[in-house]
């Protein structure tokens, strides 16, 4: 009994333990793991990420080159971190403030290295090369067109 | 007259649902039933994927003893594939272990003096608290779903700047402990509510195969750290602290004194960080493929992982057996025949946590 | 022309103003205890005006009424305290308030039975064995008033000494008021006798099913209570009004300190403690008055 007393006289004299929460924020320490950024100059398009992921809350769309990144959903665990082998992948140490929004995150991936764009690229190039030919033959626009969709069927076979 | 009180599934003194149907005869409690599954979220079906996003899964069994259930669930899948943990991450999982009991016991006390109606000392345990899960934030970068934890191994390193740290907060942890014990245990009023009631006799506690402080409260000398040690625990070696009377108050006793245990596990585990080697993941070559089972003694008690796998990345059957569905049909003998005052404070000294519970 | 010394402005002005003042007063004194019991608590605590929020945002409240009686038993509830309050200013007799003071927890009690909640019928039955329990103790104290001072009537502890207005009753009663500290817990609803309103075991007893206005009412109530209690307390040392109020805090600050270093005990434990050491007490201040030969009845 005694020993409580003494301890709510020591609490009276002390500055209060709590803070003014949305005023004064929390003050995170270093190393705390927060969200993650994609770099769209590292990333492969390999999809590793996805399928590692524990919260299904990557989504990888290789035809429009792109990574989706479900903010909220996501758990923070940072396996992602580990598994990509490109490092293209970083956590940050600043936790997302809370949000009405879903704040999907989308990053366009720009690497040249990626195999997905390598053969786009590849495939355009193709194109470019028939376009230039048949544009010097001058034939209708038409034939163009269904070269591309066989390409396309190449691609994602 | 005979009334029944529907205690729960939403009652002030728990934060999870559980239901006690309670027949009443006046203020004394004549027959109680208890129902169970309000938060059943299948995991045990859910885990028959992808073994190393199963080390997640698993710390959402239970927020308080995530660590445990972690530990136990990589522990039980490195059986199967033969894996061999690094002697590194083996310190840091013990260290980690132990931290989260810290908490967990401390969160366990808080709460049974708030049944009591002690706000005062409560708002004091929970601060203790605080200072716990800010070492974890430091540690491994989250306070509660730590995810260090994966299958071969842990993903951060202590350092020797963060074994510093950690002894430091060792002792501003055992100073206040100490504070903390010298209040429980010289205050009258507690005394007064906790001595004598929710008595679990050896010969009970033995029959109904209660585990953890709940057992070692009622004189039965059960650790599985002592019993069948795994991680570092065979090193260090662990006596399981033993109450005799078998009340609220000796179960309480037990929780205060484990404090002082585990953070002299902490000082002992700090040592040998320095001389481990610095390896802390090894990748396995095999899938799982045979089967395995761990026990674990996490701070509510016996924790026990079953994992079969296929020979592939997914698991094939993963049971778990939680402390709290152990302890779970304890507390209806004792409610019979007590205040409706003491339902609460006797439920809140098994530690139910529903989330284990039902899984 | 009126003067301070006249006394019509301290047999009618000065209570009418202390009447209306009495829940500001109240709420006030609950706005301090909440952020004082924070601070023994080490945290930051409400504003002091916080109880008033409460109230206000309780009118702006949505009704769900149970039935009509439970709505009548709560402005009942509220009436009876507001009259004892003002009997109590308005210097009536001091056993007449303290049953006016015990129906208004009889109407809580009856609030209580009247819903069809197990909550509320434990809480009133919890209150009920409190009521059993404070009222004999505060009966045996109003007594011992009268033993001292010759009547019930709340002038007469002015002019009981020979020379008027001189001797305190604190100097006569001190054990008596003692006595008041120990049930101070049960009647402000305080750690460690809140057992009625023991909001982990019985969610928080007969008001259980009060929302909105009448919520709001009750909690009215409760201000007027703590005004009640403490200006009873007040009435030990009348003469110097520095003293007076001194009395009024010291009792307040106690019921806080006692509330932070105690648990909640069962209903058993209370009955015995509270009347084993209150008619203790009570006795041995008895004997005091007999022997020094202070009785006037």
């Amino acid at each position: 009994m005694l020993k409580i007393l003494a301890n709510i006289g020591k609490n009276l004299i002390s500055k209060p333990y709590t803070s003014n929460y949305p005023f004064t924020p929390y003050q995170h320490f270093p190393g705390v793991r927060a969200d993650v950024t994609f770099d769209g100059t590292k990333c492969i398009l390999c999809g590793l990420c996805q399928r590692s992921c524990p919260a299904e809350c990557i989504l990888i769309h290789k035809e429009q080159e792109q990574i989706e990144y479900l903010n909220t959903q996501c758990i923070r665990c940072g396996y992602c971190v580990r598994v990509c082998p490109t490092n293209a992948i970083s956590q940050n140490e600043v936790y997302t403030k809370p949000s009405r929004q879903r704040l999907t995150v989308y990053t366009k991936v720009t690497n040249e290295n990626a195999p997905v764009i390598k053969k786009r690229m590849a495939a355009e190039a193709a194109k470019k090369a028939a376009a230039e030919k048949p544009a010097t033959a001058g034939t209708g626009p038409a034939k163009p067109a269904g070269e591309k969709k066989v390409d396309e069927k190449k691609t994602s076979a | 007259m005979k009334t029944t009180i529907q205690f729960g599934p939403q009652h002030p003194v728990w934060v999870e649902p559980l239901r006690l149907k309670l027949t009443m005869d006046g203020e004394i409690v004549k027959d109680c039933e208890l129902e169970a599954g309000f938060c059943h979220r299948g995991l045990e079906k859910k885990f028959e994927w992808d073994y190393n996003k199963g080390a997640y899964l698993s710390e959402r069994i239970c927020g308080i003893c995530t660590q445990h259930h972690s530990t136990c669930y990589c522990t039980a899948v490195e059986g199967t594939m033969g894996l061999e943990i690094p002697r590194r991450a083996a310190v840091i999982r013990t260290i980690m272990l132990e931290l989260e009991r810290l908490h967990s016991h401390l969160l366990a006390i808080g709460l049974t003096l708030e049944s009591i109606g002690f706000e005062n000392l409560f708002m004091l345990c929970f601060r203790n608290r605080e200072i716990v899960l800010d070492m974890f934030e430091r540690t491994t970068g989250n306070r509660v779903l730590h995810g260090i934890n994966i299958v071969g191994g842990v993903i951060r390193n202590i350092g020797p700047e963060m074994a510093k740290e950690l002894e430091d907060f060792c002792d501003i942890m055992e100073k206040r402990c100490l504070d903390l014990k010298d209040m429980i245990l010289k205050s009258y009023t507690i005394r007064e509510r906790m001595q004598g009631v929710g008595v679990m006799s050896e010969q009970l506690a033995r029959d109904l195969c209660v585990v953890g402080p709940v057992a070692r409260g009622s004189n039965v000398p059960y650790d599985i750290r002592a019993v069948a040690p795994y991680v570092l625990y065979n090193e260090i070696k662990v006596k399981p602290i033993v109450e005799t009377s078998g009340d609220c108050w000796a179960r309480s006793v037990v929780r205060v004194r484990e404090l002082f245990q585990s953070i002299d596990i902490i000082r002992q585990c700090i040592p040998l960080l320095a001389d481990a080697g610095e390896d802390i993941f090894a990748k396995s070559k095999t899938l799982p493929e045979k089967e395995y089972f761990t026990r674990v003694e996490a701070p509510r008690g016996e924790l026990f992982y079953y994992a079969k796998g296929k020979k592939s990345k997914e698991m094939d059957r993963i049971k778990v057996r939680t402390s709290t569905y152990g302890n779970g049909p304890g507390f209806v003998p004792l409610i019979k025949g007590s205040h409706l005052a003491d339902v609460g404070l006797i439920t809140i000294t098994f530690d139910p946590c529903i989330g284990c519970f039902d899984r | 022309m009126i003067t301070l010394d006249d006394p019509i402005i301290w047999k009618i002005a000065f209570p009418a103003v202390m009447l209306i003042l009495a829940p500001i007063i109240g709420g006030l004194l609950i706005g301090i205890d909440r952020k004082l019991t924070a601070r023994l608590q080490n945290r930051a605590g409400p504003p002091i005006v916080q109880p008033f929020y409460d109230v206000l945002k309780l009118f702006g409240k949505e009704d769900k009424i149970v039935n009509k009686t439970y709505l009548v038993f709560a402005v009942a509830y509220l009436l009876t305290v507001v009259l004892s309050t003002g009997l109590l200013l308005f210097h009536y007799d001091l056993l007449v308030i303290t049953f006016m003071f015990g129906l208004s927890f009889i109407f809580l009690v009856l609030a209580g039975y009247s819903v069809r909640s197990q909550f509320s019928y434990v809480g009133s039955n919890r209150e009920l064995l409190q009521m059993l329990t404070y009222e004999p103790i505060l009966l045996l104290v109003v007594f011992l008033d009268r033993l001292v001072t010759g009547s019930f009537q709340i002038d007469a502890i002015w002019s009981f000494t020979e020379p008027a207005k001189t001797e305190p009753l604190l100097y006569t009663l001190p054990l008596a008021l003692l006595a008041l500290f120990l049930i101070l817990p049960i009647q402000l609803r305080k750690s460690p006798y809140d057992i009625a309103e023991a909001h982990q075991e019985i969610a928080q007893g007969p008001v259980t099913e009060y929302t909105g206005k009448f919520l709001g009412l009750v909690t009215i109530a409760h201000f007027y209570e703590v005004f009640f209690v403490l200006w009873f307390i007040g009435l030990y040392f009348v003469q110097n009004w520095a003293v007076r109020i001194g009395l009024m805090a010291l009792a307040f600050l106690f019921s806080i300190v006692i509330d932070n270093v105690t648990a909640r005990l069962r209903v058993d434990q209370m009955i015995r403690q509270v009347y084993i050491i209150g008619l203790l007490l009570i006795i041995v201040n008895l004997a005091y008055i007999l022997i020094t030969g202070k009785w006037i009845a």
